[in-house]
Formats: C-alpha cells, structure tokens, sequence
C-alpha cells in the first residue's frame, strides 16, 4: 500500500553488504511521467548527500540506470507505482531512525524552459530495522 | 446532481480535483466515480487521461469497455477528456509536427473511443497542429479546446494566434477552454501556508505577492522576481516554488472573456477555495459574479468543470466539499436575476 508523501516509509533497507541501501519515492507529479523526463533525486540521510548520477533506479520490477531512465523512450513511472531508488554506500545505514531528504528534479514537458527543471524536495524520518 | 435551469451552462467535476483522493488507498476510477456521483457533484464528469487511465493513450478494447461502463454506471455524462501534448518529450529539442500530431491523434482517438464529445490540450498545441487534427475532429465528432491557464491571457500571442484561427476557419470543432485561473484577484492564502510549511521565508512570499499584483505582463515580472528574491537569499528550489504565484495564478480582467467567445467549447472552474464569510460562501481570490455575468451574457451552455486545486498547496480541506461548496455558489449565482451591466 502506497503512502500518500513522496518518500516512502516502507523499504527503507540496507541491500547486500556493500551495495549500499534502497529508499522508494512515489512520483509527486499527479499524472505519471515518461521516465526520460527524469533529471534525477539526490538523496541525502542525515548529512550525508549521495548525488542524483551514481543511484540506481527500478520501477514496476524494471531496473535503470539514470542515463537509461534518461535515453528511454517508452517507460513510464506511473503515478500509483514507486520507484525503488538503489544509493550506493560502503556500509550499511546504522539500525535506527535516520532523516532522508529526497530532492528529485523533473523537466516538465510542457513548462518554458526558464522554469525547468521542476524540483519536489520533501524529509521524512525513516528507520532501519536491520 | 447540481443541475442548472435550462439555457445556462451546466456543472460537473474533473477527476483532478480528486488528485490527492486518489492517492489515498481504495479511490481507483470506479471508486472516485461513484463518490463524485454519489455526493451529486455532475452531471458532467472530466478527467486527465494520463492521471486516470492506466495504460493511457494505448488502451485495448477491455479497457476501453471498462471505463466506458464506469462511467455508465455512475449516471454521471463525460464532458471533457483532458490530454496532453508533451512537445519537450526529448531533451534537447521539442516535437516535430508529424510527431506532435500523431501524439495528440491517438489521444483523440482514445477520447472518442471512450464516448468524450470534447478533449482538453494546452497551448502548446498550437495553430499548425490544431489545423491538421481539424479533420479527425470532425470525423470523430470530439471538440478540441485549447486550455486558457495562467498565465495566459487572451492577448497573449500564442492565444492571440489561435483566436484567429478560430475566427477563419469558423468551425465548431476547435475552440477555447478558458480556465478560472486566467483571472483571478488575490493570490489563495493556502499559497501562504505551503510555503510556511516549505520554509520559505514570509518575506520571500510577500515580496511575490507584491509583484504579482502590480500592473503588467506576468512574464516580464520572472526576471525582476529571480533577482529581487536572490539578494533575500533565497536558492534556486525556493524561486522556483516562488515562480509558481506568477504562472499559478492570473489576472486578466474577467470581462475579457468575452473575447473567447463565440469559440468556447467549455470551461475550467479552477478554484483553490470557498469559505463562510459575513455574506455567504465567496471565494477571495476569484470573482465569480464577474465571470458568471460574462458567460450567461454570452449564451454560454456548456459545462463548468470544477478543477479545485488547493491540494497543491494545502490537504487540510475535502475536495468533495469544496467541489460542493463552488456548485452551490455557481448555481445560485447562475440562476439569480440578470445582473445590471456595470
């Protein structure tokens, strides 16, 4: 069940050892996107920014790159389905509460370009479980 | 439903209204469909087919006879189905003309599969492809209108352009949608509490406001915001949320909607709120009775879309409500005596 803000409590994760954690961010915009709109979302857990190039992106059980998610001409992020974003780190998130900050950045297809990109910044307070 | 007296434009709501209803668990179409219908917020239904039809704009014929007996069954009557030209679609360039027409044509397409007598694009969508799909429309027999947003007026030289399209060709097929927001005379306070809530500095919101309602052409005012909001020290994010005061929210004067007609093919009831005041509901920041006066003088008999989207800024108030409260205010504003010509 998706949760109603752009970050999502639930599948805030640390992945295999080494390959970092995954935070899932449910598209603000409220009609869906073609993913090649999508200029990327740093992350940042408590003062730690990880930079909107080096994550990894998977929605609706397909996985990208941002360069692919970028070049695509078909996908789509739908507006009911959140994308799993993958963030590199070299040990894992501390088990406890953390405060993840999302700043994703969308070109609007349809907005002059002096107002691009479109940026959604939202924090929430997560916790690691394990 | 909030029917109206024959001879006067009819009421509805689009399904956006509901955009953070449908966010909530549970409100898939068929479930914001019959609540629209259930709290008599038709007769006339609309909705943004990217936002509410999964698939969107390639549905197979299942689908396609789901939505239409969705819509059945609620009793409710398909007004508008609002589609999009994504013409920035690839980084680096727009949309050729073949491209754009082809990507509104399957759309069109769509809408009339599903039984929509009209389709809503914006201005982006401009005379050169509005032109080509002439022929489609006709032959589907679903209107194409043009979405008159903020901060477009109708001087504005891409609306000035399509005016007088409309005007030579003199067709029923293509036409204006113009939108509440064009004219609007204050600023919503939910902006305020959005920003709060933002942390953007008051300041940063009050020296918006104070631009935007000085005189002059919204877009000239862009630069003039950037600079002024910088040496407050606000960042590149905080003027962007500052920019949307000036594209959110326009003011051309109402009685300007004259000048669409006789080419609208329906109208965008945006509003952000209606409140209990000494005197009744009324809404600050829209002139209702202005617009109201304009579209019964000019015979118009179309629908009203309500579009409430405070829920851009604020999720303190039911769209359900507000969509009912603005009803309440347009019939009885609509079916009151003729008011004297000022």
């Amino acid at each position: 069940m998706l949760e109603v803000p752009m970050i999502q409590t639930r599948g805030f994760r640390n992945r295999e050892p080494g390959e970092g954690f995954e935070v899932r961010l449910r598209l603000p915009y409220y009609r869906g996107l073609w993913t090649n709109l999508i200029e990327g979302a740093a992350i940042t857990v408590d003062s730690e920014t990880f930079a909107a190039d080096g994550i990894g992106w998977s929605i609706d059980g397909v996985e990208y790159s941002l360069a692919q998610l970028r070049s695509s001409e078909t996908a789509r992020w739908p507006v009911d389905v959140p994308a799993i974003l993958r963030v590199p780190r070299s040990e894992p998130l501390p088990i406890g509460f953390h405060d993840v900050r999302a700043d994703l950045r969308l070109r609007m297809s349809y907005i002059p370009e002096e107002l691009q990109p479109t940026i959604w910044s939202e924090q929430r307070r997560l916790v690691i479980t394990r | 439903m909030t029917d109206t007296a024959p001879g006067l434009p009819q009421l509805g709501t689009t399904l956006f209204s509901l955009t953070l209803e449908q966010r909530a668990p549970g409100n898939d179409l068929a479930a914001l469909l019959r609540k629209v219908a259930t709290r008599e917020l038709g007769p006339g239904v609309e909705m943004v087919a990217f936002q509410s039809l999964r698939g969107w704009p390639r549905l197979d014929d299942a689908a396609v006879r789901k939505v239409r007996g969705l819509i059945a069954d609620s009793g409710l009557t398909p007004s508008c189905l609002a589609i999009n030209l994504d013409l920035a679609l690839q980084p680096g360039r727009l949309l050729s003309d073949d491209e754009a027409y082809e990507y509104v044509a399957v759309q069109l397409r769509g809408a009339a599969s599903l039984g929509f007598p009209a389709v809503r694009v914006g201005v982006e969508c401009g005379p050169e492809i509005m032109t080509r799909l002439l022929p489609l429309a006709e032959q589907l027999g679903v209107k194409i209108g043009v979405e008159i947003h903020a901060p477009l007026t109708i001087d504005a030289p891409p609306v000035a352009a399509l005016k007088e399209l409309f005007t030579r060709l003199d067709t029923e097929w293509l036409g204006f949608i113009p939108d509440f927001s064009a004219s609007m005379r204050a600023v919503p306070a939910a902006v305020d509490d959005a920003h709060r809530k933002a942390g953007i500095a008051p300041e940063l919101t009050a020296l918006t406001r104070q631009l935007w309602a000085q005189p002059g052409p919204t877009m000239a005012k862009f630069p003039q915001l950037e600079q002024r909001a910088a040496e407050l020290g606000a960042g590149q994010a905080e003027i962007g949320n500052l920019k949307m005061i000036f594209t959110m929210h326009g003011r051309m004067e109402p009685e300007r909607w004259a000048d669409f007609f006789p080419h609208v093919i329906h109208v965008h009831g945006k509003f952000y709120g209606v409140f209990d005041g000494p005197d009744g509901p009324s809404d600050p920041s829209i002139d209702y009775p202005a617009i109201v006066r304009v579209l019964r003088e000019q015979g118009y008999t179309g629908f009203i879309s309500s579009e409430y989207e405070a829920h851009a800024y604020t999720g303190l108030y039911s769209a359900f409500d507000q969509v009912r409260a603005q009803h309440d205010m347009l019939k009885r504003l609509l079916e009151a005596e003729p008011a004297v010509a000022r």
